[in-house]
């Protein structure tokens, strides 16, 4: 028996000094496999106590990059035969320097260097005491591991659908959140800015478009283990690296949270032996501005367009731009201080971030100040691990009021900001209209917050059976989330929006203060079994998790405030109280999910692979009946490199997996049959609470089901400087949660939770990354992310009924819906008239289903028709990393294509005839002396495809130009870098309105996510960052 | 390495019974729900039973302000109007259609109608069905009981005579336990027809009449044996338009009931119906005990009133501009040739004063100049037609320049019929009166002048509800007169729609309904029932649209 390579067991990404790949040659397996456990333990331990009488010569020396010559801090060195000679295995690892120094019998010649990523090397020492050592990356193993559930697997064997996004691809420059470092840079994956420059909101993601109607559309996210983690609680400066595990068969060992993808995020950790402490300092300050908006008439276009129409426009002879009152250039800073070290039995790292950010509307912004400590010890010869976790986040925010951005567009340019009169409204300019608020009033007497805690803890304590079992390793795992959020928001006696002023008396005000407080505790046991039976490496895993989750809170609000000294401190000050009026409330909701697990993963001589996973999972939240649903993956590779002969490819591998994951039920009690005051009844002269249904019992509701379909190719060609992967899925998602319209009788309420729908897609993503220049002072990478989505289509839904829904709204436009929703159709479907021409009068023409071109009144139903689709069906993401000498840059482009919104400025604000009421869009120009026969439009607004647009973007997403400075080795600080960048740089598109990013759910409609594609007017506008600043490493 | 070894073999142990404990300690999975009443804990003291008889009524609070039921009743009638003002009340074009009789059978607020309807049919159902297993399994007084079914029961008739009414031909459902098996199977006597629905009402209120409260007090805002007689009498007097058979004698039945039994009678004050402490007043029958806090809904101010008039009432949210009365109803108070009385000073068509008829029931309007509580003129900067003329101070025209689409904002008199107390919240605590005394009166004048043309009894009564308008008596009564009697008496009291399908056309048309009048031209003979909506229809494959109708579906 030749050529047996074994592989230990990598513990986690960031732990590459228990991971190594080392050739031998023994006789017998057990042995061999004990063998090398106590090579590894020695090897990192304890080593340098075992010594024999035997004599030994010093060596020292340094292992270092071949290619740059950095030092490799960490590398493992073992001497060769050291244990049949003295019954120990000697060897060391090199410190922060690279250094190592060893103690070696005399008749001893070879040593074996190792270190993750690079190609292993033996090395003679033939009589020498000083040995620089040069390691060659190993570009094929580079980025080789991935983190999967419960583990990590080398990327050759991993046989679903995983992408993995380290520290150095992320996007780079002012980057607020975790889901910001990944845009773009994973096929298959959206994360989609829609809320433009608002500082508060989070991107919304969505893995392979919408694949769940459950508890939540987006993704699970696992961080460091924690089940269903914060993204708000890690600093985007303390990740390692996000995993995105795409399919159903990668994702099925997270049962029934796993229906919408899951992300896996890696804090970065110390190293062990690193005795010199690492100091590092990253930080930058960033300028904010306006990248895109709604261009509305200025005074003098105002004038102009109002005598066009023949319309005595109101004038207030004053000349104001709204969008200047209420916005601002925004600055930012972010600073982030990491300490990390680690003794030869332990490692650390600690970390500080501090945000402070600034909004572009004027007073909005948060500061936030956040802390993570990873701490790793061993005991017991490192059989015994112990792994500790925290992360605390504590974050204000001035959430400001996206609808000033509306009510800028539309406020009269010729009117004041303030005047003498109007003392009761502040002296804020006001107008007695529907739907019109001063802008500048809205931001200034009114104010939202939300103050929010998080603490994650997490304690793991891993055991490696060594001397028992080999290759058998048990661990416990704890950990307890709580966060809590306060919002608090306050109108004062002079607010028109929220304080019901008036331009002839004060208010009452408003306030209210709402509490969430969410704790989630996990508990976890796994084993883990990895052997080998000649050429088949088998690693195995079993697991039990409990999850208990309660999340309570309570919400108050009230009115009528005699002073609006205290604002929302003391809300015994609102009189509402006194009266009855005010509003109190709590809530508690409990949630259980109890899971079993296991996984085998099967390497046949690094060629064939199989594996094969598999939970059982409990929700509380689903009915008597059907508590336990069952997941299950299984997938197989080949790696087509070593089998045929292939003369482009370094490397070629097929692999194709099928799965089913799970989506949990959306509330507590939703399966049960529950009443609740549904108003007041006059008995006998009093009123009584009234209790009535709000649900029907379902004793059979379940979990959505996706069944996922996954093949893929990866390969690597041109000596390996292009590389790739492609992939194709096909997913059906049964069981879908709907709430149904039942019939009363036989049910108590006319609607049921009930697990009925079917949606159906596919897709094509492609991933490739191409080293254009390679030398020693210019290097060229370029790599692209190329995703092709299929409409989701909606095989079952509720009823054979037709549902239109999303309202545009008023004014003027209810009873207008703009998304219709029907079996066999995909989701997100546009739906209305078909704009045919002004008629000589200045009336709206549309098409009717004949082509005969018909009043608005004539329209039917049969009339309307698809005039668009919400949901993008193409997606690139294209990164450019180049170096020259001590010189950087990246450019970063992302492109959405495929998908249409309705801009809904457009279609209010932009008919001219409207200028008698409210200021109106530049474009509605367009409307006046149009064609040939210069018609006028003199009607108001009307939905059609005429507002239904092209949503498809190129966007500059990041380009950053960094350098760094050379230093001396000797000089304590180790690294310095500045750097200048700019994200959201420019937006290549038609569209007309705000934000071209695909709207996955529809904010005005409860985000539906059967409603995507409408950008509704309350609307950030979106902005521009520059940022400069430094990497300082000690 | 022994010591090595025992601790594994401890950590191990430690682990494995760990692992174990946790299984069987932790599979529990119940769904604790502890904010909400589920049925495991509910329906236990009497005190749950009456609170959950709520909800037979909570459909009730859609009666009178602004909602699907209501604007069904009121846009379609010739007392009621939402113009397009430009930008404003467009809304898909489903209030212009309504206005021109030419809604479809797809308009949201006709679907809200059935609804609103059918869930108090509903509710009553699953109630009726809730008392009696609590009977049955001993958890109720079965005497106790009875009179809340039979309550139900009565209501659950009151909202079958409205979908009589409104939608002609509506499913007759009455069980909850013997619901059928598969509701989508269609079987033939699914919708029975009019005349079928007709006799359920009939049949359920005389059934029950004797079963339920006689005591006024006690069951204010609740069905007691006078709203039966009242519905019975409104069954009987529509009976014609219903089956095609009148039934005026059975109508002064049930009328004569309620004045005998000396329960009620007229305010001395029209008002006193209509104030914000009108809780009480001797002529409600049935009222909604709407309250700011505890039992909203009541919101005509926020849907009719012009914007400015926040100021006028200092309301808490600005208002709406929409609901507005036709120039033509308007005059039928102030005109003496039609409404003969004194003469003074009243708000003319275009805002102005004018001399016309001194009718109390003219200040059921806002029109002419408004003001603020202040008393500084209500202004409007925007300027659309000749209307608004004199300025941005805004004078509320009763004459309307046009339906659409530029309405102008200042055009419509509006609704002051309810006090609007002064700092309004968007739902205001007056009662609303269902069924009033004053229409019993004049429920009888109308069932004995179809009798006999020359009722002497018939003409005394109409002349009670003038002498309280302050307005002439009448000599003689004629059919014009009763209708417009009933639209100065009851404008903005649902009955508007009902009462103008019950009369003979002016000019040919099936009724007087159908007409013709301002922005809107005759109407086919079929629009007196609203289509089946289409929601309902494709939710249940058993329901067919009305035959022998232009209705879609």
């Amino acid at each position: 028996m030749n050529g047996i390579k074994l592989r230990i067991p990598i513990l986690s990404k960031s732990n590459k000094l228990i991971s190594t790949i080392t050739d031998f040659n023994f006789k017998e397996l057990s042995k061999f496999v004990l063998q090398a456990c106590f090579s590894l333990l020695l090897v990192i331990g304890f080593s340098a106590n075992q010594l024999s009488a035997q004599e030994r010569v010093e060596i020292t020396g340094t292992v270092i990059d071949a290619n740059d010559g950095s030092p490799l801090p960490g590398a493992s060195i073992i001497v060769q035969g050291s244990e049949e000679a003295t019954g120990s295995t000697i060897g060391t690892t090199t410190d922060i320097d690279g250094a190592f120094s060893l103690m070696i019998p005399e008749n001893l010649n070879t040593l074996a260097v190792s270190f993750v990523g690079y190609i292993s090397q033996q090395v003679a020492i033939d009589g020498r005491t000083e040995i620089n050592i040069e390691l060659q990356p190993d570009v094929r193993t580079l980025d080789d591991i991935v983190v999967v559930g419960y583990g990590t697997q080398e990327r050759q064997q991993i046989t679903g659908s995983v992408s993995s996004v380290n520290a150095d691809e992320f996007v780079k420059g002012s980057v607020n959140n975790a889901s910001e470092l990944i845009q773009g840079k994973v096929p298959g994956l959206v994360v989609s800015s829609a809320a433009g420059g608002d500082p508060n909101s989070n991107p919304t993601i969505r893995l392979r478009g919408i694949s769940s109607f459950g508890s939540t559309q987006d993704p699970l996210v696992v961080i460091d283990g924690v089940i269903g983690g914060n993204l708000n609680n890690i600093d985007p400066n303390d990740i390692e690296s996000i995993d995105v595990l795409k399919d159903a068969s990668a994702a099925a060992i997270y049962g029934t949270r796993a229906s919408a993808g899951v992300i896996v995020v890696t804090t970065k950790s110390g190293q062990l032996g690193q005795e010199q402490i690492s100091i590092s300092y990253n930080g930058y300050g960033a300028l904010e501005s306006i990248e895109r908006q709604n261009d509305v008439l200025n005074v003098n276009e105002y004038n102009e367009l109002a005598e066009l129409m023949g319309i005595d426009a109101p004038s207030f002879n004053s000349n104001t731009d709204w969008f200047d009152e209420i916005t601002q250039d925004a600055y930012s800073h972010v600073h982030n201080l990491a300490f990390s070290g680690g003794t030869q039995n332990s490692f650390y790292r600690v970390s500080t971030n501090f945000r402070d950010r600034e909004g572009i509307q004027r007073q909005t912004g948060f500061e936030q100040l956040n802390g993570r400590v990873n701490l790793t010890q061993y005991a017991f010869d490192q059989k015994l691990k112990f792994d500790l976790n925290i992360g605390i986040t504590s974050r204000k925010e001035d959430e400001g009021f996206p609808q000033a951005f509306r009510y800028a567009q539309t406020f009269n340019p010729t009117a004041p900001v303030k005047v003498d009169s109007f003392a009761t409204v502040g002296n804020y300019f006001e107008l007695p209209l529907f739907d019109y608020f001063n802008p500048v009033a809205i931001i200034n007497t009114q104010e939202q917050e939300e103050e929010e805690q998080i603490f994650t803890g997490s304690l793991r304590g891993e055991y490696e059976f060594s001397d028992l079992i080999p290759g058998l390793r048990a661990s416990v795992f704890y950990s307890l989330e709580n966060h809590r959020e306060i919002f608090r928001g306050f109108a004062s006696t002079e607010s028109k929006q929220g304080g019901g002023a008036t331009t002839t008396a004060f208010g009452t005000g408003n306030a209210y203060q709402n509490t969430n407080d969410f704790q989630e505790q996990l508990f976890e046991s796994t084993l883990n079994y990895t052997t080998n039976v000649q050429d088949l490496d088998i690693e195995a895993l079993a697991g039990y998790s409990y999850t208990d989750i309660v999340e309570e809170g309570n919400n108050i609000s009230g009115g009528d405030f005699v002073t609006d000294a205290v604002g929302w401190n003391n809300l015994a000050y609102a009189q509402d109280f006194n009266q009855g009026e005010g509003n109190i409330g709590s809530y508690q909701n409990i949630h259980k999910v109890i899971g079993t697990f296991g996984r085998v993963n099967l390497n046949w001589d690094n060629t064939y692979f199989a594996n094969a996973s598999y939970r059982r999972e409990a929700s509380s939240w689903f009915g008597e009946d059907n508590k336990w649903g069952n997941f299950w993956s299984v997938g197989g590779g080949v790696d087509l490199t070593g089998l045929l002969n292939l003369a482009f490819f370094d490397q070629l591998k097929l692999r194709g997996s099928y799965g089913v994951s799970g989506q949990d039920a959306p509330f507590s009690g939703i399966s049960r049959q529950r009443f609740n005051p549904v108003g007041n009844f006059f008995a006998n002269g009093n009123f009584i609470q009234s209790f009535g249904p709000i649900s029907n019992p379902n004793p059979d509701l379940k979990w959505e089901e996706r069944k996922e379909l996954n093949v893929g190719v990866d390969f690597e060609m041109l000596e390996s400087r292009l590389s790739g992967s492609a992939e194709y899925y096909n997913r059906v998602t049964d069981d879908l949660l709907f709430l149904v319209s039942v019939p009363v009788p036989p049910n108590l309420f006319p609607q049921t939770w009930d697990n009925i729908g079917e949606l159906q897609s596919s897709g094509v993503e492609v991933a490739l990354n191409y080293n254009v220049v390679q030398n020693t002072d210019l290097n060229w990478s370029t790599g692209g992310t190329f995703t092709w989505m299929s409409p989701n289509i909606l095989n079952e839904y509720i009823a054979d009924e037709t549902q239109f829904i999303s309202n545009a709204g008023s004014p003027g436009l209810n009873a207008t819906p703009l998304i219709k929703v029907e079996e066999g159709e995909p989701i997100g479907e546009i739906f209305g008239k078909r704009f045919a021409e002004i008629s000589p009068e200045g009336n709206w023409l549309f098409f009717d289903q004949d082509g005969n071109k018909v009043t608005a009144d004539e329209i039917t139903l049969d009339d309307q028709q698809v005039l668009g689709n919400g949901l993008p069906d193409f997606q690139i993401g294209w990164t450019n990393n180049i170096s020259y000498k001590n010189w950087d840059a990246t450019l970063f482009f992302q492109g959405v294509f495929g998908h249409q919104l309705v801009n809904t400025f457009r279609l209010f604000y932009e008919t001219p005839n409207q200028i008698s009421s409210y200021n109106v869009l530049d474009s509605a120009y367009d409307w006046v002396n149009r064609g040939e026969e210069n018609r006028t439009l003199r009607e108001s607004p009307q939905f059609s495809d005429v507002y239904v647009e092209d949503g498809d973007f190129v966007k500059l997403q990041n380009i950053t130009v960094g350098y760094t400075f050379p230093l001396s080795q000797l000089e304590s600080v180790r690294r310095l870098r500045v750097y200048a960048s700019v994200n959201n740089a420019f937006t290549i598109t038609n569209y007309k309105g705000i934000n071209p990013e695909p709207r996955y759910v529809d904010v005005a409609d409860d985000d539906n996510p059967l409603a995507p594609g409408i950008e509704r007017r309350d609307q950030w506008f979106t902005s521009r960052t520059f940022s400069l600043g430094i990497n300082l490493d000690f | 390495m022994l010591k090595l070894l025992s601790y594994t073999f401890k950590f191990c142990t430690i682990l494995i019974l760990g692992i174990m404990l946790s299984i069987v300690s932790c599979s529990e999975v119940t769904d604790n729900v502890t904010d909400q009443v589920t049925s495991d804990n509910f329906f236990q003291t009497p005190q749950e039973f009456i609170s959950a008889m709520g909800d037979a009524y909570n459909p009730l609070t859609g009666f009178g302000g602004d909602t699907g039921f209501k604007n069904s009743n009121e846009i379609a009638s010739d007392e009621g109007v939402f113009p397009q003002r430009g930008q404003d009340w467009f809304d898909g074009g489903v209030w212009l259609r309504q206005h021109r009789h030419t809604w479809r059978y797809d308009e949201p607020h006709l679907n809200g109608a059935w609804q609103q309807l059918f869930t108090g049919v509903n509710n009553a159902n699953r109630l009726i069905f809730q008392f009696e297993q609590a009977i049955a399994s001993g958890g109720a007084d079965e005497e106790q009981a009875a009179a809340f079914i039979s309550e139900l029961k009565i209501m659950r008739a009151f909202y079958y005579y409205w979908l009589l009414d409104m939608f002609g031909n509506v499913p007759i459902i009455t069980s909850f336990a013997d619901a059928p098996e598969a509701p989508s199977q269609p079987s033939a006597d699914f919708q029975q027809g009019r005349q079928a629905l007709f006799d359920f009402v009939e049949q359920e209120m005389l059934n029950n009449i004797d079963d339920v409260s006689t005591d006024v007090q006690s069951t204010y805002g609740r069905a007691n044996k006078w709203v039966a007689h009242f519905i019975l009498a409104k069954l009987y007097l529509n009976a014609e338009v219903y089956t095609g058979t009148a039934r005026w004698n059975d109508a002064l039945t049930h009328l004569n009931a309620i004045i005998d039994s000396g329960n009620y009678s007229l305010a001395g004050n029209f008002y006193d119906n209509f104030v914000t402490n009108n809780s009480g007043s001797p002529e409600f029958i049935l009222a909604v005990p709407y309250d700011k806090v505890f039992l909203g809904g009541f919101n005509f101010h926020q849907a009719s009133l012009h914007y400015g008039m926040q100021g006028t009432f200092q309301m808490e949210q600005q208002p709406w501009n929409g609901f507005s009365t036709q120039a033509e109803f308007y005059d039928s108070f102030i005109n003496p040739e039609e409404n003969p009385g004194p003469q003074g000073p009243v708000t003319g068509l275009m805002g102005q004063q004018q001399q016309g008829t001194q009718d109390v029931r003219r200040n059921s309007f806002l029109a002419g100049p408004q003001l603020t509580a202040g008393g500084d003129p209500v202004t409007d900067n925007a300027v659309y037609s000749e209307f608004d003329d004199d300025g941005p101070q805004v004078v509320l025209t009763p004459t309307i320049n046009e339906l659409e689409p530029n309405a102008c904002r200042q055009c419509g008199a509006r609704i002051g019929k309810w006090e609007i107390e002064l700092g309004a919240t968007a739902s205001l605590s007056n009662d609303y009166a269902i069924f009033r005394y004053a229409d019993v009166l004049l429920m009888k004048a109308e069932a004995l002048w179809q009798l006999n043309n020359s009722s002497q009894e018939a003409l005394m009564l109409v002349n009670m509800i003038r002498r309280r308008a302050q307005v002439d008596e009448f000599s003689q009564l004629t059919a014009d007169r009763l209708l417009a009697e009933r639209g100065r008496e009851f404008f903005y009291e649902i009955f508007r729609r009902q009462d103008l399908i019950r009369f003979d056309s002016k000019s040919g048309n099936a009724t007087r309904f159908n007409d013709a009048w301002w922005e809107k031209d005759a109407s086919e003979p079929w629009r007196t029932v609203f289509p089946i909506p289409r929601n309902q229809l494709e939710a249940n494959p058993n329901l067919v649209q009305h035959s022998n109708s232009g209705y879609q579906g």
